[in-house]
């Protein structure tokens, strides 16, 4: 364990500690830019893993027909859907897991930033005694940029976020980006899949705003700036169509009802009228005859009336 | 699935660094004070103790709690208690000046500032006033007597450092990079000096000088009188944090790079050097001809004066920060743990644990079952 965590300290934390310090003289002794230009540096590097984690989703959501064909045609063998599954993946050049690359290259990023910040904004005369010994001397100008100022935008980075004014912002603003984030590089699913998608879709984005709330601000910003970069990536190479759905949800969904009561009502006039039959383009003949049908009716009531 | 073991990774994350929220907690490092037998030590568990120093044995314990909304919050000490007049001054890191008697009986307590001003340097009594820096990045003056605030100036970021005193000025150092000469009748700027790094070191004052070291591995040398740099030694890799300790014309200059710089007083150059490897937070203190110092990983080293050469030592094996105490030929040291260890130190440098007295333990002496000698 002692070896992890030095090994975890010298190849992460101490690294990302004077390079923040280094954008934070570069940025003109503004840490709320460094996280931010880091945070940069680190997407960079991800985005080729990103690009191909898009690509990824890309090629299932277009296996998806077939996925769903495979399921009906061997729904009472499980075992063989999954093979089948699997062959069908490896025939396309498609990695479940292949998905997860960047994601999983984030979290010790992420896990090393929150002890990076901490070091780098001690709040304990202990921890600065610490941080003498994580900085590399040889790197101009580091020692002399200690203490680190904190202040970005009325925020301090370095405090826990509900010890900022506007405590709850934040937590918001990293709930909203990672439910957006989560929204564009959803991968595609099948039916039984949805609804635990839809749950954790909800659901990862109000844990992430909830844990928000102890955690330095700094690392609030890292992860909305971070949720917004990965936003723009997927938009770029999957589409805009996940995140525009959203705004569009309800006008399509209404759109979808209209559709599906107009199929409705086709059908039932398709059926009363045989000689349409069932066809769509049928019962568009049968609305103009069933509408000249109501104006004759129409046009005989009034002679009736008037004679 | 690929979803759900992304979100099994991320709550499994989020509850790794919730586990490890306590890692900030603050220990303090305040060294205790020792007036006519008694040793009074502020303690890691926001208390005041009195100890009888030659048996080791507690006389009294005091809470020294916060005020108004805060009234049952503990605290923690960084800085030196003061004696004046019997009464022990202290100053918490929850920005409260604590006035007790020698029974162990409030005479006053005053807040420092309205907002974030923690104090971390210690409290100095200057004529009849009493000086401390706080974190808001103020230094103040209050009447020693009654506690009522003076005067106070504003310097350009936090002051963790302990301010000097002598012939109606003040002397403080600030993460501003600054060191300050202040009048101590009305706390107008006298003059200010411009170093190369932040400081937390005491400005320390020996005739007509002014020795501190910065953050900017710089240690200099300033007139007193005129703020003027008269040296500047930039050997060091590392900060210096502990307060530099002068001894006939040698300044001995711990850094945080583990090794203590023995300068000349008036030129600034080597006179040798030990090398400790690991850091010195800790202020060394002379016991006799010897000079005692410990390091961060826990060992206390005794060294000659003149040579530098190591005498003596022992591991304790708990980190240490508190500034060491001497008297006659004794010792007393504060590591993490809490524990207060009084340590006599021979001619020739060996050193004898002679009593330990734990937060959790008590007392304990030769022949006590709990008795574990480290030296």
């Amino acid at each position: 364990m002692g070896f992890i965590s030095v090994f975890f300290n010298v190849v992460l934390v101490d690294p990302m500690i004077n390079i923040l310090i280094m954008l934070y003289i570069l940025f003109s002794n503004n840490f709320g830019l460094a996280i931010i230009g880091f945070t940069f540096i680190v997407r960079g590097a991800l985005t080729p893993l990103s690009i191909r984690q898009s690509k990824q989703f890309k090629a299932m959501a277009s296996l998806q027909p077939k996925l769903k064909s495979l399921q009906e045609k061997y729904k009472n063998d499980r075992s063989r859907v999954s093979s089948e599954t699997m062959k069908l993946y490896r025939e396309n050049g498609v990695s479940p897991l292949g998905c997860l690359g960047p994601t999983f290259l984030q979290m010790p990023v992420f896990f090393a930033l929150f002890w990076a910040l901490r070091g780098t904004l001690p709040s304990t005369p202990e921890n600065l005694t610490k941080l003498s010994n994580k900085l590399y001397s040889w790197l101009p100008g580091i020692n002399q940029a200690i203490p680190i100022d904190d202040n970005f935008l009325g925020l301090s980075l370095g405090k826990i976020t509900t010890d900022n004014p506007l405590p709850y912002l934040l937590p918001i603003l990293v709930g909203i980006s990672t439910f957006f984030m989560q929204k564009s590089s959803s991968p595609p699913s099948s039916p039984q899949q949805e609804s635990t998608n839809r749950m954790l879709l909800w659901m990862m984005p109000g844990m992430l705003g909830y844990f928000t709330l102890f955690f330095e601000t700094g690392l609030a910003l890292y992860w909305i700036v971070s949720n917004v970069i990965g936003i723009i990536i997927q938009g770029f190479v999957v589409g805009w169509t996940p995140i525009l759905s959203i705004f569009s949800r309800s006008k399509s969904a209404e759109q979808i009802e209209s559709t599906q009561t107009d199929k409705e009502n086709s059908n039932e006039e398709g059926n009363s009228d045989e000689v349409s039959g069932n066809n769509s383009k049928n019962s568009g003949r049968s609305d103009r005859n069933s509408v000249k049908r109501i104006k004759r009716r129409a046009q005989r009531s009034k002679n009736r009336r008037n004679r | 699935m690929n979803k759900i073991f992304t979100f099994t990774i991320y709550i499994f994350l989020v509850f790794m660094f919730v586990g490890c929220m306590n890692y900030r907690a603050n220990v303090g490092w305040s060294p205790p004070v020792i007036n006519d037998g008694t040793l009074y030590y502020p303690t890691k568990m926001g208390e005041l103790r009195a100890l009888e120093i030659e048996t080791g044995q507690i006389l009294w314990t005091r809470a020294l709690k916060g005020v108004g909304k805060s009234k049952d919050q503990d605290t923690v000490f960084y800085g030196d208690p003061v004696i004046f007049n019997n009464d022990i001054i202290v100053a918490g890191y929850n920005g409260l000046i604590y006035s007790i008697d020698s029974y162990g009986d409030d005479n006053w307590v005053r807040k420092l500032g309205p907002s974030d001003s923690h104090i971390i340097g210690g409290v100095i009594v200057a004529d009849d006033k009493l000086i401390v820096g706080g974190a808001d990045g103020y230094i103040y003056a209050f009447s020693i007597t009654e506690g009522i605030l003076d005067w106070r100036f504003k310097t350009g970021n936090k002051i963790w450092s302990t301010p000097s005193y002598i012939d109606g000025v003040v002397y403080i150092s600030s993460f501003d990079q600054h060191v300050y000469a202040i009048n101590l009748l009305d706390g107008n700027l006298i003059w200010k000096f411009k170093s190369d790094g932040a400081i937390v070191s005491k400005p320390v004052i020996f005739g007509d000088d002014l020795f501190f070291g910065t953050f900017g591995t710089t240690f200099y040398s300033l007139d007193r009188r005129t703020g003027n740099e008269k040296w500047r030694f930039e050997d060091s890799v590392n900060w210096f944090w502990a307060d530099p300790v002068i001894i006939d014309d040698v300044v001995l200059a711990p850094s945080l790079d583990g090794i203590l710089y023995a300068l000349n007083k008036d030129s600034g150059q080597i006179q040798w050097t030990l090398t400790v490897e690991s850091p010195v937070v800790s202020r060394p203190v002379i016991v006799g001809e010897k000079i005692a110092l410990a390091t961060v990983d826990g060992r206390v080293i005794v060294s000659d004066v003149k040579t530098g050469i190591e005498v003596g030592g022992c591991n304790l094996e708990e980190e240490i920060r508190s500034p060491l105490v001497a008297f006659d030929e004794y010792l007393i040291v504060t590591p993490e743990d809490g524990s207060l260890r009084l340590i006599s130190v021979g001619s020739s440098g060996d050193l004898d644990e002679i009593w330990i007295y734990s937060l959790e333990d008590g007392f304990s002496s030769p022949g006590d079952k709990l008795w574990e000698r480290a030296c």
